[in-house]
This record gives structure tokens, sequence and C-alpha cells, in this order.
């Protein structure tokens, strides 16, 4: 395989963690923001 | 949390955030610098992503288990939501690994996917954590909760020692341990430098999203509790009852 198809498969690998690392910490952060408005609403 | 002390009142901290993404940015820079291997040639940078998350696999499930246990000893609250907050982000870290793994395995082995021993017990893993998840979600007693998902977060831990020596017990497609083994190491030295680099910031990692989940699991358990304690309305309170006439028909 030459190199510039093994670079594919590497920024396809990279893309993936990035993009699920960067979902889910997006998604902690949507999460605090909704609970802490739903306590200041009810609370 | 003592009873007056509410997480609202605490301003949410930006730190960790900050950290993750000079963790993420460190482990991108050291795997994309450092040369190709031999071998494996550029692909063999995809390891610097897959090792990581699988260590934090088993980081994340083993800190799981110590938290139940400590639940399931002192039954602090307080050790439940470390227990959920890990076992979240092991589930992540689980899938990571996975995926990372296929996407390795296609242009190496030829194959997506194989029913080697490492990967399946992985799969496994990966799916009794999700059940872990799940069953959180069949009860609003915190406590009751807690128990339960404790018991399970401390059986399950078994997993890990199996998925991490698969490889030698059983004979497998995957190779076998190159950094977790009772030999010595025996890996070039700057491959073995960027990894250790990857580990340990995916690590900081970890650490950064386990505060900023347990503050989420706080928050979680503070609503449901409000939620519960707050002044509802009586069954049946908007019925009306018909006027009675005592004149009779």
């Amino acid at each position: 395989m030459e190199s510039a198809e093994q670079w594919n498969w590497v920024l396809l690998a990279y893309g993936f963690c990035y993009a699920v690392l960067v979902a889910y910490v997006t998604s902690i952060a949507v999460r605090i923001s909704r609970t802490r408005k739903r306590l200041g609403d009810g609370a | 949390m003592n009873a007056t002390e509410h997480m609202t009142d605490r301003p949410s901290s930006t730190w960790p955030w900050v950290v993750m993404a000079i963790a993420g940015l460190v482990t991108f820079v050291a795997s994309m610098t450092v040369g190709p291997d031999a071998v494996q040639g550029q692909l063999s940078r995809i390891m610097y992503v897959h090792v990581p998350s699988a260590w934090l696999a088993y980081l994340a499930f083993g800190v799981t288990m110590f938290a139940s246990a400590m639940y399931l000893w002192k039954k602090d609250l307080a050790w439940d939501r470390r227990a959920v907050a890990s076992a979240e982000i092991g589930v992540v870290f689980t899938a990571l690994a996975l995926g990372l793994g296929m996407i390795w395995a296609k242009p190496t082995w030829g194959v997506w996917w194989t029913w080697d021993a490492r990967l399946t017990l992985t799969a496994i893993m990966f799916f009794v954590y999700l059940g872990y998840l799940a069953l959180r979600r069949t009860t609003d007693d915190l406590h009751a909760r807690a128990q339960r998902s404790a018991i399970l977060g401390v059986l399950a831990v078994i997993q890990v020692p199996l998925v991490h020596f698969s490889v030698v017990w059983w004979r497998t497609l995957h190779q076998p341990p190159s950094i977790l083994k009772p030999e010595p190491i025996d890996m070039d030295t700057a491959i073995l430098v960027t990894l250790i680099i990857a580990v340990v910031a995916f690590t900081v990692m970890y650490t950064a999203m386990m505060f900023k989940r347990i503050e989420l699991a706080r928050l979680e358990d503070e609503l449901l509790v409000s939620e519960q304690t707050a002044d509802s309305p009586v069954a049946g309170a908007a019925v009306i009852a018909p006027a009675v006439d005592g004149g009779g028909a």
C-alpha cells in the first residue's frame, strides 16, 4: 500500500477519533447547561 | 454537598475544557511528527490514539469498580456519581478503541472485523457497560439506583483482565501486548516516547472529563431531588364535585 493511501486511513482514524471526542465533550457541556437552566427555572 | 449548598450556586469551572483541548492537541502534534514505523508505515500513527483509548477503557472501568465498591461500603452518593462518570467515559473510549482498531484492521488485515478473542471480548465489555448505563435508568430512587449499578460496576470489571490477557490465553489475530507485559519492551525509542506522551495526554484528558461529568451527575441528582420534593397538585384537585341538591327529586 502506498504512503498516500496509508495517510488516507490515518486521516480517517483521527477524524473519527476527534469527532467522537468533540461530540462527547459537547454533550457534557450541553447537558450541564440544560440541567442548570432547569434547576434555575424550577428550584 | 450539604442541604443548603446547591450546584447552581457554584460557578462552572472552565479549566477542564482547556485541559482537554491541550491534551488533544499534544497527542495530535506528537503522533503526526514522529517518523513512520518500518513495517506498518504511516498506519502505525493510528496506534497513538488506539492504544491510549484502550488504556483509558481499562482505567475508567477500574475507577468505576473502585467507586462502586466505595459506594457499597460508605453509602455515599458522591461515590455513585464518580462511578457513573467514569463508566460513561469508559464506554466512549471503548467505542473509540473498537472503531480505531477497525479502521487500522481494514488496510492491515483486509477486514474491518474478525471474531478474534480480543475484539469479541472488547465488544462484549462495551455492551455490558452500556447495560450498566441503561440499568441506571430503571429507577428514580437515588440509593436504589446506586446500589444496583454498584453491584454491576464491581462484577463487570472482571472483563478488563479477560480483555487484556485474551491475546495471551488464546491464539488471536490481534498482536500480544507491547507495553503492559512482564518481558522488557522491545520498541523503537521515538515510537515508545510518542506512545507514552499520547497515553499521558489521554489520561489527563480523562481526568478533566471526569471533573465535568461528575459536575453533571451532581446537577442531575439535584434536579431529580428537586422534582421529587416539589409541591405537586393533589390528584383529582381539578375535579369539581357536583352540587348536592338537598331538595330531592
